[in-house]
């Protein structure tokens, strides 16, 4: 029988045994106190293996106490709870974010213009009074630079800044490159008579948009009565068999029919457009710059003798060569990049704006 | 009692998950051409072609463009070449009713039919794009495209 005492007291808290050993001076000598030999927050046992005073119970009143348990159907309501508020929060978010899109859309579309404006190239041709007109059929580069018009002021070159209120009471007849300005939306709708296709002769005869309007172009502005009539036709005419004096004849149908039909209205003639050195929209017609330039100089020679204003854009849009630039040219080397137009109208406001 | 909010709640769920929906394939008019104009200026890049520039069409110029009334739509995403180089065109159309859904199928057709017609003479290298070319009629939404891939186009329209 083992005859030590528990080391314990009275209560059953188990008493930390320390010995003092001789230690060095200054430094103390407490030996670490000695882990009472039993499990965490249990019931110390003894080293002689002798049963505790007290019966283990497998509580103790220094265990933590117990969270108590949902029931599951709470937990089930809880977690849907989340979950709803979670969509709710997810529904609003995305309706916020396609009206923030819708906006975006919205706003870029208004600023159109200005961002047209201000990425175009800044224009390198310095601005010259008109060469003379010459009435020769032979090819001439269609070199004056700056903005010729029949009178000797000077325009100043186009920086792709217009007022779109500027036009509003004008009339566009154009062919397939004139539809951009509306559906561009640089101008509006009322204001454009194009088509796909068209010629000076068509624009006289032929409806450019029956769902638009039922009649041609000529008409149109008969029924519009517009301050200004800007016209940009002759692609879709010229090719390597082109009769020049057919191609002139044409023109001047148009003109003298509008100057009859619209007596009060400004008419000004805008050069035909050149094409880029590799067009392929060139290349199926067989149309060169060469063949433009004859049909620009006819052009321009013709809008003198009527009495009604030129405007040579080709003097902004080409290079050196005499071809289209390609910063301003669709991928057929041909029609006009969007941001073609704003320098086009920028150009027209200058020259008829003096 | 706490069961029946549990069902409540439940059916409120499904309720607001089903209304995050866009479409027929949950994709909105304008996610839905987005997806095609990425994909096909994706393909022309890796081919080394340049795409004719395309412009939204607004809902101003819905029926100057297409003839179609702008009450009939609820939602849309529309795009055309913007220069009459090209006969490029596609879009999606969110009717407000079946009616309304049929109408713009109507004057869809009648569009493309125009267009084709106009670019027969124009620019017949370019004719290839009506192949394929397709206008859908899918419930409330109308789908359609003219452009170099129209299967491509009907795959992310449907």
């Amino acid at each position: 029988m083992n005859d030590r005492k528990p080391s314990n007291n009275k209560k059953g808290v188990p008493i930390r045994k320390t010995s003092v050993r001789p230690g060095t001076p200054g430094k103390p000598n407490i030996k670490p106190a000695v882990k009472p030999s039993g499990k965490p927050g249990g019931i110390p046992i003894n080293k002689t293996g002798a049963r505790p005073l007290n019966k283990p119970t497998g509580k103790s009143k220094y265990d933590a106490p117990k969270r108590p348990k949902l029931p599951p159907a709470v937990i089930i309501t809880n977690v849907l709870m989340i979950c709803v508020i979670l969509s709710i929060v997810g529904v609003i978010f995305a309706i916020a974010m396609n009206n923030a899109k819708y906006d975006k859309d919205d706003a870029s579309r208004n600023n159109r213009n200005q961002s047209a404006v201000s990425s175009v190239a800044s224009v390198s041709s310095t601005p010259e009074q008109s060469a003379p007109a010459s009435n020769t059929s032979e090819p001439t580069s269609n070199t004056s630079a700056g903005n010729s018009t029949t009178s000797t002021n000077f325009v100043p070159p186009p920086d792709g800044s217009f007022d779109k209120e500027f036009f509003k009471d004008d009339l566009f007849i154009g062919d397939s490159i004139f539809t951009g300005l509306y559906l561009y939306e640089h101008i509006e709708r009322k204001n454009v008579a194009a088509a796909i296709g068209y010629t000076a002769y068509g624009a006289q005869v032929s409806a450019f948009d029956e769902a638009f309007y039922s009649g041609s172009a000529v008409d149109y502005a008969k029924s519009l009565k517009p301050k200004r009539i800007f016209i940009m036709l002759g692609s879709n005419s010229l090719s390597p068999k082109t009769n020049f004096d057919d191609f002139e004849n044409g023109y001047r149908g148009l003109i003298n029919a509008l100057k009859s039909g619209c007596p009060d209205s400004t008419i000004c003639v805008i050069s035909v457009p050149p094409i880029t050195a590799d067009s392929s929209m060139a290349s199926y017609s067989g149309v060169t710059n060469t063949i433009i330039n004859t049909a620009n100089t006819r052009i321009k020679a013709l809008a003198e003798t009527l009495g009604v204003m030129y405007y040579d854009f080709n003097a902004v849009i080409k290079d050196a060569d005499g071809n289209f630039k390609e910063e301003y040219a669709e991928q057929d080397g041909m029609h006009f990049l969007g941001a073609t137009y704003p320098v086009l109208l920028s150009g027209l406001q200058k020259a008829v704006g003096q | 009692m706490k069961k029946l909010i549990s069902i409540f709640l439940t059916a409120m769920l499904c309720m607001s998950l089903t209304g995050c929906g866009g479409g027929d394939s949950g994709k909105t008019p304008s996610e839905k051409t987005s997806g095609l104009t990425s994909a096909l200026n994706e393909a022309a890049s890796s081919a080394g072609t340049r795409l004719p520039e395309m412009v939204s069409v607004s809902a101003d110029t819905l029926h100057d463009r297409f003839l179609i009334d702008a009450e009939d739509v609820k939602d849309f995403s529309a795009f055309v070449c913007g220069n009459g180089s090209s006969p490029r065109e596609y879009g999606v159309f969110v009717a407000k009713d079946a009616d309304a859904a049929n109408r713009i199928a109507e004057a869809l057709k009648t569009h493309v039919q125009i267009h084709r017609k106009t670019f027969e003479t124009y620019k017949p290298d370019e004719m290839y794009k009506f192949d394929d070319s397709f206008i859908e009629l899918n419930g409330n939404v109308v789908s359609y495209a003219v452009c170099e891939d129209n299967e491509k186009a009907y795959d992310l329209f449907k």
